[in-house]
């Protein structure tokens, strides 16, 4: 396997990761105004994704970054073309980032609310932005003869790419439901269940939808058969189908592997369906970018090899030491007597 | 070009001295500034490790670069070079002379009456960013026209799918929006460091928060 291949798979990887982990805690955010009773439980769900919400998006960066380094064109493409559409992602990346840090700094309570509601909004918007961007890319955007974007802002809607992007919010929705039913205890969770049961038909049979929809896209405009994509496609069709399953029969930390499962599933139909191309042209297909001619120089790519494979290693480390660390229900009605104390020993920040 | 270039040295000079102040010297038709304090061979110790080492001059540096890449001018905005990299050293300076005098007034056990220190301080807060944001111009004009230093020049790196507009718009958007939330930031540090003001409660006695 040549290296720009090798590279092409590990941001699928990247992002796969960052929209299984990010994933859950945009889908806690946009709960944010519907589960919760009171404000205590609100702070409750805030401190369920608080220790973890950055570190996953860090995911989100080193795709961006992947992305710049290995594949320039394909970097120079979607960025500037989708210019808008990621100054809308950083809008709502920025004000959620805030409302972390911003929400508990006043008792006010419109204070609160605003910030519950950007938080809300912003744990929406980024992945409906995300599953429009990446639909686009398989779907095809003018590209001129350069392999620069020449279209519009409103190029970047259509049935499919909007689709796409409702899929992406639902999902996360439900895999955050999921993720609240393990992490919190008492009243807040019985709430999260009926929210993660409330949500789990329409988010299964929306990414199953999706799903058939793209390999019917990749065929008609990528020019692609529809064996391998119907592999990855068809491992996550059933992992949403066995999650809401499983979410009735209140097995949440397994409806939660299986949307985690069909997530990755979701990344790997996007991108097999891509293959060979990154950036698929439309109308003129000769115009777009593939594997080969979107690629850094060889020793670029050799170089970025040798330090991720010392680095990827040392990042999952310690992320997965973060989980552990907080990996405590969290709200219940008792005090959590046992349990703050050894919280408070952690080193803050 | 950008050591020339933040010193306005205009002609190779051997030892060069460093200027500390100036007016005028800006431009290629005025080099020779009308008043400066200069400390003597600094600046050829701080270039090349010498007292007596030889520094190329911006005229010299252009005839050169026009030579390797083509007509054109070469030379970044010598008046903002220069300026950026006094403001950043002196404020560096003086960040070290109030740590140094806030030291000194713990040492004499001074500090916690001192209130003209502790105004200082407070105004010192500003330094560092003063110091990053000149030096963040320093490197940035000083590197022009070039973005990737004789390879590619700024004029020729935009997306051509970005149009000047948008470009316009999302720079307007970013300063905004940061400058609401810089105000808001202002605000709450200041109901934070209000006197008399209780230690904010934690709502919920139960759950710490810890990132």
């Amino acid at each position: 396997m040549n290296l720009e291949i090798a590279w092409f798979c590990v941001i699928a990887f990247f992002w796969s990761g960052y929209l299984l982990l990010e994933g859950f805690d945009f889908g806690v955010g946009m709960l944010l105004p519907f589960v919760p009773r009171d404000e205590r439980e609100r702070g409750v769900m805030f401190e369920s994704i608080g220790p973890v919400w950055d570190g996953n998006e860090v995911w989100l960066i080193v795709a961006g970054g992947a992305t710049f380094a290995a594949f320039p064109a394909w970097y120079a493409t979607m960025f500037s073309g989708f210019y808008i559409a990621l100054l809308l992602v950083l809008f709502f990346l920025i004000v959620r980032v805030v409302s972390f840090e911003w929400r508990e700094k006043r008792e006010s309570r419109g204070w609160r609310t605003a910030w519950m509601w950007a938080n809300a909004g912003g744990s929406a918007g980024i992945p409906l932005v995300w599953g429009i961007a990446l639909a686009n890319l398989l779907q095809g955007v003018p590209l001129d003869s350069d392999r620069f974007f020449s279209g519009t802002f409103w190029d970047l809607f259509s049935a499919y790419t909007v689709f796409a992007g409702i899929t992406f919010v639902l999902v996360c929705a439900f895999h955050g439901a999921s993720f609240l039913t393990l992490r919190t205890a008492g009243d807040l969770c019985e709430r999260a269940r009926r929210a993660q049961r409330l949500l789990a038909i329409p988010a299964a049979a929306a990414g199953a939808a999706f799903l058939v929809w793209t390999i019917v896209v990749a065929v008609d405009n990528n020019g692609k058969n529809v064996f391998p994509p119907i592999l990855p496609a068809a491992i996550a069709i059933a992992a949403f189908v066995l999650a809401a399953l499983l979410a009735y029969l209140g097995r949440s930390g397994l409806a939660f592997a299986m949307t985690g499962l069909g997530t990755i599933g979701t990344v790997a139909t996007l991108f097999t369906s891509l293959y060979p191309r990154v950036v698929v042209s439309n109308p003129d297909f000769g115009n777009s970018l593939t594997v080969s001619n979107a690629a850094s120089a060889h020793y670029t790519l050799a170089v970025m090899s040798v330090v991720a494979l010392i680095v990827t290693p040392v990042v999952l480390l310690y992320q997965g030491w973060t989980y552990r660390v907080f990996w405590h229900r969290l709200g219940g009605d008792e005090p959590l007597a046992d349990e703050a104390p050894a919280l408070r020993t952690q080193p803050q920040g | 070009m950008k050591i020339a270039a933040s010193e306005a040295q205009w002609n190779t000079c051997q030892p060069c001295g460093f200027s500390l102040f100036q007016i005028g010297g800006f431009t290629k038709s005025d080099p020779t500034p009308s008043f400066s304090i200069t400390i003597p061979r600094l600046l050829s110790y701080m270039a090349t490790g010498s007292f007596n080492g030889q520094v190329q001059g911006l005229n010299q540096l252009q005839e050169q670069e026009r030579r390797q890449y083509g007509r054109g001018n070469y030379m970044p905005n010598v008046r903002v070079v220069y300026w950026a990299m006094r403001v950043m050293a002196f404020a560096g300076v003086l960040m070290f002379l109030v740590a140094a005098l806030g030291a000194w007034l713990y040492w004499r056990k001074k500090l916690e009456r001192a209130r003209w220190f502790q105004w200082i301080g407070l105004v010192g807060i500003a330094l560092p960013f003063i110091a990053a944001s000149a030096g963040w111009i320093l490197t940035e004009m000083g590197r022009q026209p070039w973005i990737v230093q004789g390879l590619l020049l700024t004029r020729n790196a935009n997306s051509p799918s970005v149009s000047t507009t948008w470009l316009g718009i999302s720079l307007g958007f970013f300063i905004t929006l940061y400058l609401v939330l810089g105000i808001t930031d202002f605000l709450l540090m200041r109901r934070y460091a209000h006197p008399g003001r209780p230690a904010p409660r934690e709502e919920v006695p139960a759950t710490v928060v810890s990132y």
